[in-house]
């Protein structure tokens, strides 16, 4: 409980930073969701302009003003992923290859607190940091599209920052655990955002090229449809499970290797 | 509790091909204030990491209180207090945060460290990002020795503080050796350990060369002493078994000095003294006999100024 403070203390500035960011821009967006609203058939005569696969690819699969295009367009097709990938590698090595690089590791290990202890102490911290940021990416947009009158319904926001918050930990889990086996930040953070990027480009290309489309299930981005569900109203339990199983396997992963790993500076 | 407190039996560690410690022997006592001394990467370090179970031994063993260290690592933490060489506080917090999650941390109550930092004159309300090396470092010690564990394992405590924290972290050890707790110290610092501890290992290039008594370490090494005097002496005034004549211009003599000092203060009490300086051998001098040897036996012993140094260097036959 001790080293689960202590990481929440640590993660303070991060979550101010990184949950006013997406409340901010979040809410920019939504406050301007009238004007859209207002402008339907001149903005869709424009993105009617581009191949319907290249707006695909950016999230853009209906009418913008439909509040999952909008949703998915402004936040879950960018802002998100860049946030949870940044969140999730940042807190993900913390706790050993960050901590074990600047010398901090040794002082909560060479206490009474177990190792297993310890990291499981930041994997909490690592839920409850992507519950936050999640909550704060579908929060702005929802809490400010209703003040301008748009007709967001709270569940299926509530379901899409699910989904979110499930994005984010299948970053943060496999983060943590190669930063157990690394004992390195930079080659950690370096093959995650790495994977991370693959995957979207992954994406873009099976959107883009339908012979590649065979290949899209291997993307993290097409198990993130937050349009289907907002607009659809389904909750996407398979992608959920998909996404807690990366997840779960990291963290666990993490914690089986680091009971054993050798902790040299 | 065992007599025993750590007991290190042909403890080996290899980083992949390369050789961190190897077959390294060593006993610490419960009470005993015990010293490692050597270089930088002669194997100080791995050695207390492989002691708090940071490491994995590649072979051998080593155990503390009769546990052992790798396995029974958080069991064994209980009953430990550690001062890394170059421990990372966080920036972000203050000392006082820092050192009540510590506390926290080891069972200790909040403010458990107040006393130590006032003794230490450490502002507890300055962020840590924003302190001098030499603050950091009062937080480590601080952080050692707040708890009353029965054993204390510090490695370079003195590193970045001031003489006269240093000469506070003296007397905070004297405490701890007078209350009957077990220390091991890793230092460069000779006077440190040479103050501090009962008996102290040489190591080198991964494996120990030497256990003795700080008393025999310093025994048998040479003294540098140098004496400006009112009038020549006669060529024979310091003719003793123990005592080398380096230097003799007109009144200044240079003579080196080994083992008992007491017939030399005779021969030098007998003298007009103007002056007097003598210098203990630093850790350089001591590592030196160890790291020349050459083959045909011939040892070359370097004599410090004290400050780490080396002032004049001789050389020293096979006996």
């Amino acid at each position: 409980m001790i080293a689960f403070r202590l990481e929440l203390r640590r993660s303070r500035g991060l979550l101010i930073w990184l949950g006013i960011t997406l409340l901010g821009y979040g809410a920019m967006m939504a406050a301007m969701y009238p004007f859209m609203k207002e402008n339907d058939a001149l903005i869709q005569g424009y993105m009617d302009a581009f191949p319907p696969e290249f707006m695909a690819a950016f999230g853009m699969t209906g009418v913008l003003s439909d509040p999952g295009v909008f949703f998915t367009t402004y936040i879950g097709s960018w802002l998100w992923p860049i946030v949870a990938a940044a969140a999730g590698i940042i807190v993900g090595t913390r706790a050993v290859a960050t901590d074990l690089d600047r010398g901090f590791l040794d002082l909560p290990l060479s206490t009474r607190t177990s190792r297993v202890g310890y990291l499981a102490a930041s994997i909490g911290m690592q839920v409850v940091v992507m519950a936050v940021l999640a909550l704060a990416a579908v929060l702005g947009l929802w809490g400010v599209g209703r003040l301008v009158g748009a007709e967001f319904e709270l569940v299926p926001f509530l379901a899409a920052g699910l989904l979110c918050f499930a994005f984010g930990c299948a970053i943060a889990g496999p983060a943590t655990l190669l930063s157990v086996l690394t004992l390195s930040r930079g080659t950690t953070a370096a093959i995650v955002g790495g994977v991370v990027t693959a995957m979207y480009a992954l994406w873009v290309v099976t959107q883009v090229a339908a012979d590649w489309r065979w290949l899209a299930p291997i993307s993290a981005w097409d198990h993130f449809n937050t349009t289907k569900v907002i607009d659809d109203g389904l909750f996407p339990l398979g992608d959920l499970a998909l996404f807690a199983g990366v997840a779960l396997a990291g963290w666990l992963g993490a914690l089986w290797a680091f009971r054993r790993r050798d902790l040299a500076a | 509790m065992t007599d025993r407190v750590i007991e290190a039996v042909g403890l080996t560690k290899f980083y992949g091909s390369r050789r961190g410690v190897e077959d390294v022997d060593f006993t610490v006592t419960g009470g005993e204030a015990f010293g490692f001394l050597g270089p930088n990467g002669a194997g100080k370090t791995t050695t207390i990491r492989l002691l708090l179970g940071f490491l994995r031994a590649t072979r051998g063993e080593i155990r503390v209180f009769g546990k052992d260290a790798f396995a029974e690592a958080a069991g064994i933490h209980a009953t430990v207090g550690y001062l890394g060489s170059d421990p990372g506080f966080l920036g972000e917090l203050t000392s006082a945060e820092q050192l009540d999650y510590l506390a926290a941390l080891r069972g200790l109550p909040k403010g458990a460290w107040r006393p130590l930092a006032e003794r230490l004159e450490l502002d507890p309300s300055v962020l840590i990002r924003r302190l001098s090396r030499g603050n950091k470092q009062k937080i480590g010690v601080i952080a050692a020795f707040m708890g009353n564990e029965p054993l204390l394992v510090l490695d370079e405590p003195t590193s970045g503080l001031d003489p006269l924290m240093q000469r506070e972290f003296l007397a905070l050890a004297a405490e701890v050796r007078a209350s009957g707790r077990t220390m091991f110290l890793s230092s460069h610092n000779l006077v440190e350990v040479e103050r501090v501890c009962d008996r102290v290992a040489i190591i080198r290039d991964g494996r120990i060369v030497d256990v003795s008594t700080v008393g025999q370490l310093l025994g048998s090494h040479w003294r540098s002493v140098n004496l400006v005097l009112a009038t020549p002496p006669a060529p024979d005034a310091f003719d003793l078994p123990n005592v080398e004549v380096a230097a003799m211009t007109g009144r200044e003599v240079h003579l080196m000095v080994r083992g008992d000092v007491n017939p030399l203060l005779g021969r030098i009490a007998a003298q007009d003294v103007h002056d007097i300086a003598v210098t203990t051998p630093d850790v350089e001098d001591l590592f030196l006999r160890y790291y020349r040897e050459d083959d045909s036996g011939a040892t070359r012993v370097s004599f410090g100024t004290g400050n780490g140094t080396p002032a004049e260097t001789i050389e020293e036959l096979p006996a």
